[in-house]
């Protein structure tokens, strides 16, 4: 059998996210990962339309057995950033559409390399289709129509929950990584770094109310550089905002020594303390009654004829029924589910290996958005489609 | 009386250094592995022990002959130190229990308290063995009984901690391990005549603590105190609460299952995650000249509630130990929890010639005479106060 896509990467969070909303869409997927029994609801109630494959990351040859096995035109890639050059150069080779969540920016860089390859190829390699990068993408997109030249762009995402109780992020890993890794800026077009939690502040966002927000290394910063230099773009900064209920728990992992990749001696063994946290916080659940929402956000500062011009897009993601138990990732799976389709469907006419701020129709995807509840705003207005 | 203390940690180095200072202590023998050789300092003594090498222990023990052992090294040792002492003929003293689930399942508690299983070779003896006699359990206990003492029937006992530490920054006042041992620990409840094991941290409440302090969140703890006081004393119901300005960051340990002994798999590796988090945590030791912990403080209420000629009456006694600025000036060396609990262990030790009763016991079974003496004592101790209430 030939299903219309192939999830790498299934049996995660966003993974299942993706998945499922295919799946309730109609289409057939196939589902590939390390850990069956997280998706064995999936593959019992759509027996006709899934199937299972196990992949393991660091053998390439799984996935492209897995990718040739399931005959699809579309992969979609959930897996962690790390992973994401070595997916696009198989998909290219095996001449396959792919997308995926995003990558730290030097794997970002080695995916552009690909472009001349997927352009000849007469595929897309879309990589950074989530939340941030994702949908911040695509209405800095949008926006920038709107503008003769930009400056400054600050860029980000705020949450908040409705009960003051610490849930495990998406990636635990990636938000330690958040908290503790140089954060790169970009000022007067050159790449500066910083340290996250020294540069920790206050800011207000429409829908979360004010919280702690501080930098953090994310692709946008390489992307939105890359594509809008032209423009005359010279500062990018990417914030993260975070409860404080979550903000203090997270800090408090910090501290404790779990965010270290520095192996313990375990009576012979070794092994990292950030690994040993994920696998500990793997089957943590969120309480019953909790949900989550998001306000995602990018400000750009530039000008149209001659006139400073200053738009704030923000997409606001409240929590959405039936959906409770994925708090606000479902604002990285939908988008990544969305674009898939619209690749299926041909509506991505750009070939060749970028970011969604080139290539994808905002109209189109934020129509999509909409019918999720995810909503777009232009300066506190709702855009018009 | 020559007294020999096993374990010169946090508060086995403070507890010498208290009772040195006692005219009616000869000396004071200090053993610990951390000492490599025998040194004397006036009446002080330091000598090298290994608990682990039982002949090595006897031989020391029969060198030197105390009149009085007090286990201060952790309370897997109590065992094995009971037996020595029963053997030859020597009083005990320690400051907790193993508090191991026991596995007799007809046991009345869920927990054993390893100490009195030497109760019949100690009487036999005529050697005593006060147990659980620290500030917590230990002082608590004997407040326990005076306050119960002044009922005809109880009703109710509320034991009601205070661990500020002036900070919810994560530190470790002596040992991780056993900092997380506490954490991990379920607590145990007297209900209705009955003991009951409850999830940690559960039982949330506000307690209205006389001032400084007011009204504070407190949550059930596993304290040993629980296991002694309802075999000594008659009351229906007994729970141990704390106000700990470091309970987020314990219940987060608990509530993420960092601190569970079941093992989970990594990379085919079976990890206990309670020895693992052991290995991950810094050694953040408490500093105590900083200054952020200058108004760290222990004080504990005991609230008794019964009948009292028919009427109905709560009894509270509230009492406040030094703030570590204070500790500080004593130059001991000593923090807000060790300082409390070592000074509370040198009243019970200097009370031990006093006691009359022959076997193993913990404090709330101490008569009104010892019981008295060691309570003016307690009076007359620089910046402790001690208060006591009638509330209804």
């Amino acid at each position: 059998m030939a299903f219309d896509f192939i999830v790498l990467g299934a049996t995660g969070m966003q993974g299942r996210i993706v998945v499922r909303d295919l799946l309730e869409t109609g289409y057939s997927v196939l589902l590939c990962g390390r850990d069956k029994p997280r998706v064995s609801h999936f593959l019992n109630a759509y027996k006709k339309r899934t199937g299972f494959k196990f992949i393991e990351a660091t053998k390439i040859t799984t996935i492209i057995n897995a990718i040739k096995f399931s005959k699809s035109n579309v992969v979609i890639n959930c897996m962690e950033g790390d992973w994401n050059y070595e997916v696009f150069k198989a998909c290219a080779m095996l001449g396959v559409n792919c997308i995926d969540l995003g990558s730290e920016i030097p794997v970002t860089r080695k995916q552009f390399s690909l472009n001349n390859i997927m352009k000849k190829k007469n595929i897309v390699g879309i990589t950074g289709i989530g939340s941030v990068p994702g949908i911040g993408n695509i209405m800095l997109r949008y926006a920038s129509e709107k503008f003769d030249t930009i400056e400054n762009i600050h860029l980000g995402f705020a949450w908040d929950s409705n009960m003051k109780e610490f849930v495990v992020p998406f990636s635990i890993e990636s938000v330690l990584e958040e908290f503790t890794d140089r954060a790169p800026i970009v000022e007067d077009r050159h790449f500066k770094y910083k340290i996250p939690l020294s540069n920790v502040i206050k800011e207000h966002h429409r829908y979360i109310g004010t919280e702690k927000e501080l930098l953090v290394r994310h692709p946008e910063q390489y992307t939105f550089l890359h594509y809008f230099s032209r423009k005359g773009l010279k500062n990018i900064k990417f914030y993260a905002g975070f409860p404080e209920h979550s903000f203090k728990m997270i800090l408090s992992l910090i501290k404790l020594g779990f965010a270290s990749k520095k192996e313990i001696n375990y009576f012979g063994a070794k092994i990292k303390p950030m690994n040993f946290l994920t696998q500990m916080l793997k089957n943590l659940g969120a309480p019953e009654g909790y949900t989550e929402k998001e306000n995602l956000w990018v400000h750009i500062i530039g000008t149209k004829n001659g006139k400073r011009r200053d738009t704030m897009m923000e997409c606001l993601v409240p929590p959405l029924r039936g959906w409770e138990s994925a708090g606000c990732n479902i604002d990285t799976g939908f988008p990544a589910s969305v674009l898939a389709q619209m690749v299926k469907k041909g509506a991505i006419t750009e070939r060749g290996c970028f970011s969604p701020e080139m290539g994808v129709p905002p109209s189109i995807f934020f129509r999509e958005l909409k019918k999720k509840k995810m909503r777009v705003f232009e300066n506190g207005k709702v855009i018009k489609l | 009386m020559k007294i020999m203390i096993l374990g010169h940690g946090a508060i086995g180095s403070v507890l010498a250094k208290l009772l040195h200072k006692e005219d009616s202590v000869k000396s004071v023998i200090s053993a610990d592995m951390c000492f490599k050789e025998e040194k004397k300092f006036g009446k002080m003594c330091h000598i090298h022990i290994n608990l682990e090498n039982r002949s090595q222990f006897r031989a020391v023990l029969e060198k030197h002959m105390p009149d009085l052992i007090i286990n201060a090294a952790a309370p897997r040792f109590n065992s094995d130190i009971l037996k020595e002492c029963a053997k030859l003929e020597i009083n005990y003293m320690d400051m907790a229990a193993c508090w191991e689930p026991d596995p007799d399942k007809t046991a009345l508690s869920p927990y054993k308290i390893e100490q009195f299983d030497f109760d019949m070779q100690f009487r036999e003896k005529n050697v005593l063995g006060l147990i659980e006699s620290g500030v917590s359990p230990g002082m608590t206990n004997l407040f326990v009984r005076e306050c119960t003492d002044e009922f005809d029937e109880i009703e109710d006992v509320k034991i009601r901690l205070i661990d500020y530490s002036g900070t919810d920054e994560f530190h470790v006042a002596w040992s991780k391990e056993s900092l997380l041992d506490e954490i991990s620990s379920k607590p145990l409840v007297y209900k209705d005549g009955k003991f009951k094991i409850v999830e940690p941290f559960s039982g949330e409440e506000d307690y209205k603590f006389p001032a400084p302090y007011g009204k504070k969140k407190v949550s059930l703890i596993c304290q040993d105190e629980i296991g002694t006081i309802p075999f000594f004393i008659k009351l229906k119901n007994l729970d141990i609460k704390d106000y700990d300005d470091q309970v987020d960051i314990h219940k987060f340990l608990y509530e993420l299952g960092l601190v569970s002994k079941e093992k989970i798999t990594i990379k085919n590796i079976e990890i206990s995650p309670f020895e693992f988090v052991n290995k991950v945590l810094p050694d953040i030791s408490f500093n105590n000249e900083d200054p952020k912990f200058s108004e760290a403080q222990f004080a504990f209420a005991v609230e008794a509630s019964g009948k009292i000629k028919g009427k109905k009456g709560t009894i509270r006694y509230f009492v406040l130990f030094p703030k570590q600025k204070e500790i500080n000036k004593l130059g001991l060396n000593a923090n807000f929890i060790s300082y409390p609990t070592a000074l509370s262990a040198k009243m019970f030790a200097m009370a031990i010639p006093r006691i009359k009763t022959k076997g193993i016991i913990p404090p709330e079974a101490l008569d009104r005479e010892v019981r008295k003496f060691i309570l003016s004592e307690l009076d007359r101790t620089k910046h402790v106060i001690v208060k006591k209430e009638i509330l209804k």
